[in-house]
């Protein structure tokens, strides 16, 4: 499924191309564009959106 | 070698620059590998104004003075952001300061289980110290009890050296942290003091020098790092260095700027590789005996070259991830310092 809404800065992606640095963990909700809490630990990094609660994590 | 005749005897007249370079660096040598004294600031001056095809020369000499003044080891470290963004100073280059608006938003302090689990992740790395961060601008009693609470258990769950970077001090903070066991404390000076109004205004220069010297004078080792890139000369660079000589820290940092987006300093290039190479090599010359880390925008600035900074200075370095951007993976720097036949070890920084 393609995301709605881009991880860099939560526009929906048919305004905006991508805009999230290489070295950063997604900063907004590919579903639904909501800022996302992010955790940043060594080994990985796990963000939560704070409206859908949709979680992702690093190597998943 | 004598010059044959009708050739020009470099000893008359105005040297080669290639010649004088060669004398400046072999006089540092001298002084930095034989009388093993550090470089006033003339010196390193000069060194610094060398030409960019100087700068092998200078990591090439940084390496010497690395391996005779501390050894082949390298200390490993991680860091964890226990409470991110939401600070009020508005430090020009911070993606977590709330007087500018970056994608980085405010999140509360981690559980302790969160900050143990992410302890473990550092400790499995083969590292020895692990710090623990927090976006303020000092701790208030809370946030200090929250620290003083997890010290302990991190160490116990661990067998980690456990540094703590949470701003301003007071002095009675800085007593209440040593008594509990704080290995390093973090307080970065950033810049020199001559730049520092342009990268912060909530805060002053000088209070960071006075929590600097607090956390030594409470016996906790002083970790203050360098942020290179956000628009300083050379010879602010250089101002930095003699006001950290003066300082004595046992670590150093050494970070160059990743632009963040939202921040004022959002529009500044990161450092040019060989750039950021020669200032490694110019740190490690002016304080041979710290601890030189490798930190935050090696990545994007180093790229490909990272391994150069191990021969060029660096002597310790943040594994993994950074605290709100990420790092390359654990196993390539692993690997590299595998490559490069330089051991993990503590390391103490002392003369």
């Amino acid at each position: 499924m393609s995301a709605a809404f881009c991880a860099g800065c939560g526009r929906a992606t048919t305004g905006c191309d991508g805009c999230l640095p290489e070295l950063d963990p997604p900063r907004y909700c590919a579903s639904c564009g909501t800022w996302m809490a992010v955790r940043v630990s060594t080994g990985g990094w796990v963000a939560r959106c704070r409206s859908c609660d949709h979680e992702i994590r690093s190597g998943v | 070698m004598t010059p044959e005749p009708g050739v020009t005897d470099v000893t008359k007249g105005p040297l080669p620059s290639s010649v004088m370079a060669r004398t400046l660096i072999r006089h540092a040598e001298d002084a930095l590998l034989d009388e093993r004294r550090l470089l006033t600031a003339e010196e390193l001056a000069q060194l610094a104004a060398l030409p960019a095809d100087q700068t092998a020369a200078l990591t090439a000499l940084a390496h010497q003075v690395r391996l005779a003044w501390c050894g082949p080891e390298v200390e490993v470290e991680g860091i964890l952001s226990a409470k991110t963004g939401g600070c009020p100073e508005d430090c020009h280059f911070c993606s977590q300061s709330s007087a500018f608006d970056t994608p980085v938003k405010a999140t509360p302090f981690l559980d302790t289980d969160e900050v143990i689990a992410a302890a473990k992740e550092t400790a499995a790395l083969g590292a020895t110290e692990f710090c623990i961060v927090l976006a303020i601008k000092g701790p208030d009693e809370r946030t200090l009890a929250r620290i003083l609470e997890l010290i302990p258990i991190v160490q116990s769950e661990t067998g980690l050296n456990v540094a703590i970077s949470a701003g301003i001090l007071t002095r009675e903070q800085a007593r209440l942290l040593a008594d509990r066991g704080v290995h390093r404390y973090n307080h970065n000076l950033e810049t020199a003091r001559s730049f520092f109004p342009q990268v912060a205004t909530t805060h002053t220069w000088e209070e960071r020098w006075d929590t600097c010297q607090l956390v030594k004078e409470h016996g906790m080792e002083l970790c203050c790092g360098a942020l290179l890139g956000m628009g300083e000369s050379d010879a602010q660079r250089l101002e930095l260095l003699g006001q950290l000589v003066e300082l004595e820290p046992t670590e150093v940092p050494l970070n160059f700027l990743n632009p963040r987006p939202g921040t004022p300093l959002q529009i500044r290039k990161p450092l040019s590789a060989m750039e950021a190479l020669k200032w490694i090599a110019l740190f490690r010359i002016a304080l041979p005996p710290v601890i030189l880390r490798y930190a935050g925008g090696r990545e994007i600035t180093l790229k490909e070259l990272q391994v150069m900074g191990m021969t060029s200075g660096i002597n310790a370095l943040i594994v993994g991830n950074y605290l709100t951007t990420l790092g390359r993976s654990p196993a390539e720097d692993l690997q590299m310092l595998e490559d490069l036949q330089m051991p993990i070890g503590a390391l103490t920084g002392v003369l």
